[in-house]
């Protein structure tokens, strides 16, 4: 949420009596950047990423660990400081410059502080090594929730504005909510220049995909969030699975992919997420066959009728014309199989999103070091598909389970809190080895150093606990 | 004698086939199973799959690889290259290239590791008749019908010798390295100290055997059809069918990161 304002907010009572008046000069606010933006087109690609970092008070030596509410503080003092401006790093909210440095914002609680790269990355593969998203939003009406509840009144001031109905709809869901945080000074004159009121609805609203109009006052166009990501422990990873977004967009795009499932099934996928060591034991739905259909030409050439019942090479399967109903267009599978592909033998010839990605790289030209760093990110993400290595929660409970003051009662005392944060920071900032069970999380030979990255791009000798061809 | 020339179309709608089975390597797949698949789909008379390519050429980065293949006479490679061109620049409907790789038969980065594969390269190919094929795409650059310069599977000694005697040098090194974290020192700091961009790629130079070839085309379960078995050729055409150049085509959106547009044309020679 890089675009908060420092600022107080009313009490619930008052808020909750302004509800309507925010709505409203939302979509008035709404309106007028979109008719503004809806033209843009041909912008080259840019992404970037958000990471939202928690402050905490930490001490070796004291055993307890707070949450630090310095963050205007710490904002302050990134303002100041001055090696950080001379390299062109900032922070917006309370100086004049911008760089390609990371830029700090305020966060909604006060011991959070989010980054976001100084200005966006290019499509370049060089860029992809400093992280990214984006994504292309595409919408066909079977596979909406029948069950999405939307503002009727919104929706037509919007769609009388000029906006699709599709687009309306979208927005005139988010609108359904009222906004909890209401600044006074905000309630005096609508400013159709400023997008505040229309972000108060749209920025509490936590999708997994956010649709983001351009920021008033901003040429940069129209951008697709993707959120549902969990956040890791290292850089290293946070990276690997910002850059596999990226490479999988561009394969989508590439290959003309289509992934769509109902939203519904999507919503059961995400329940099923949360389960324990759900990447190892569940399934997930996804859809079989993401490759594109050819039509039949309306008339044929030479007479020849199609060929009938003899078997045809698998390489030359083609889907069926999309003509049967939508439950046949996917299936459950682990997330070993949606990554990494359907194993020979198995009843679906799911490609896999790693290979598909690894086909998109083969096409482009991609430097040596390049190759191998995206290399080490695509293994990272592979080897925690199949169970290789362990995800941060699993890393996490295993941690406090062999804590020695554990007592196997669920609780996590003040010391079990301490030693287990101070072994994440120690993992990215110290790159430490006796961290219990590093090697299980991030893999071996790992180090955040270059050649710790090629130690993980190697092709693994001997190791017993990986699977697949 | 009939010339014959074969091509993918556009193989990025071109489903499973274009996806590489996890651990494969170096391989001419992605070429022999496009192929099959369109003469299949011309056979079940399915239309191309998706639009023909939008227009404004400065839009898209266009990248040719061609191979010259191996048993070929030399002095054919000018006509060769001209036809490649010709053929690439018609499909893509632009009036250049940005960028053209050749890659000369018998040349490879195989080794017991990544130096023995530099030094085994290091006697590989023929240097005199390379570095004379050379001005053939030499000519294509002052023409302005391309604008950067590659080479495939050059190691540091071979690169080293073949920029001593070019005039135009080449911009792009691309290499067949199996395992790119393992890239030899040599050629790395070669390609630093000379501004060549060392890029990886999947592609084996000898990419079109004449067996693969007659399969492909030939009566068998996964053929044509289109050649004969039989010495009188009643079910098809017949002769003795060479192989005598492959080209890769990519076209890549600018700025966006998204191919568009990619597929082979191979030509072969039938003498009865």
């Amino acid at each position: 949420m890089g675009l908060l304002a420092l600022g107080t907010p009313l009490d619930w009572p008052d808020a909750k009596h302004n509800a309507n008046h925010v709505r409203e000069w939302g979509v008035k606010q709404l309106l007028s950047v979109w008719n503004r933006a809806k033209g843009k087109e041909r912008d080259a690609l840019l992404w970037g990423d958000e990471i939202e970092y928690l402050v905490v008070n930490f001490k070796e030596q004291e055993p307890n660990v707070t949450l630090s509410l310095r963050q205007a503080d710490i904002l302050t003092a990134l303002a100041q400081d001055d090696k950080l401006c001379h390299d062109g790093g900032c922070v917006p909210e309370l100086q004049d410059v911008g760089g390609s440095l990371p830029i700090f914002h305020p966060e909604f609680g006060r011991f959070m502080l989010e980054a976001t790269p100084g200005q966006p990355w290019g499509i370049g593969f060089k860029d992809l090594l400093d992280v990214e998203k984006d994504m292309k939003l595409r919408l066909r009406k079977e596979y909406m929730d029948p069950d999405l509840i939307v503002d009727a009144d919104v929706k037509q001031q919007l769609m009388d504005g000029g906006m699709d109905s599709l687009l309306a709809t979208h927005f005139a869901h988010l609108f359904i909510r009222d906004p909890i945080v209401i600044f006074a000074e905000d309630l005096k004159e609508l400013d159709l220049s400023k997008s505040d009121h229309f972000e108060n609805l749209q920025s509490t609203n936590w999708q997994h995909i956010r649709f983001k109009p351009p920021p008033t006052g901003s040429d940069i166009g129209w951008r697709v969030e993707f959120r549902p990501m969990e956040i890791q422990i290292t850089d290293f990873e946070n990276a690997a699975f910002s850059v596999f977004i990226v490479l999988i967009t561009r394969a989508i795009l590439s290959f003309d992919l289509n992934f769509y499932i109902p939203v519904t099934k999507t919503d059961e996928n995400m329940e099923t997420a949360h389960r324990r060591d759900a990447v190892l034991n569940d399934k997930f739905y996804f859809r079989k066959n993401p490759f594109p259909t050819r039509a039949p030409r309306p008339y044929s050439a030479n007479g020849r009728s199609t060929p009938t019942g003899t078997s045809t090479p698998s390489v030359l399967s083609r889907p069926p014309t999309p003509t049967g109903p939508v439950e046949d267009e996917y299936a459950l599978m682990g997330i070993d199989e949606i990554m990494n592909g359907s194993k020979d033998g198995s009843n679906n010839e799911f490609p896999g999103l790693i290979p598909i990605v690894e086909s998109y790289l083969d096409s482009m030209n991609v430097d040596v070091e390049t190759r191998c760093e995206l290399t080490a990110y695509l293994n990272l993400i592979r080897k925690r598909s199949d169970g290789t290595l362990w995800t941060a929660a699993r890393w996490i409970r295993s941690y406090v389970r062999g804590h020695e003051e554990y007592k196997h009662d669920s609780v996590v005392s003040e010391k079990i809190n301490h030693d287990l944060i101070g072994a994440v920071i120690d993992m990215e900032g110290k790159g430490e080895w006796n961290i219990r069970d590093a090697g299980k999380l991030l893999g071996k030979g790992f180090s955040p150093c270059k050649e710790g990255i090629m130690a993980l791009a190697r092709p693994p000798i001997v190791d017993q606990t990986s699977s697949g061809p | 004698m009939t010339r014959l020339i074969l091509s993918t179309s556009n193989i990025m709608t071109g489903g499973p086939s274009i996806i590489r089975k996890p651990g494969a390597d170096r391989s001419n797949l992605e070429l022999t199973n496009s192929l099959r698949s369109n003469f299949l789909a011309a056979q079940q008379d399915y239309s191309p799959a998706g639009g023909s390519k939008a227009n404004s050429p400065t839009n898209y980065d266009e990248e040719e690889s061609l191979f010259y293949l191996p048993g070929v006479d030399v002095a054919d490679r000018a006509q060769h290259t001209k036809d490649a061109i010709a053929l690439v620049l018609k499909e893509l409907r632009v009036p250049s290239i940005d960028l053209l790789i050749v890659s000369f038969p018998g040349m490879s980065f195989e080794g017991d590791c990544e130096w023995d594969a530099d030094k085994k390269n290091a006697s590989q190919g023929d240097d005199k008749q390379e570095i004379k094929s050379w001005s053939i795409v030499e000519d294509l650059y002052d023409q302005g019908l391309v604008k950067k310069l590659g080479l495939a599977e050059f190691g540091s000694e071979k690169l080293s010798r073949f920029l001593d005697k070019v005039r135009i040098p080449p911009k792009v090194d691309q290499v067949n390295i199996k395992d790119c974290c393992n890239v030899p020192p040599p050629l790395l700091q070669l390609a630093k100290r000379q501004q060549i961009e060392l890029l990886v790629h999947n592609d084996c130079t000898n990419i079109l055997p004449s067996g693969t070839l007659r399969e492909l085309l030939g009566q068998g379960v996964r053929g044509a059809g289109v050649l004969s078995e039989s010495k009188r050729g009643i079910d098809g055409m017949k002769g003795e069918l060479t192989p005598e150049w492959v080209v890769k085509y990519t076209a890549v959106v600018r700025d966006r990161g998204v191919i568009e547009n990619k597929g082979y044309f191979a030509v072969a020679d039938l003498k009865e």
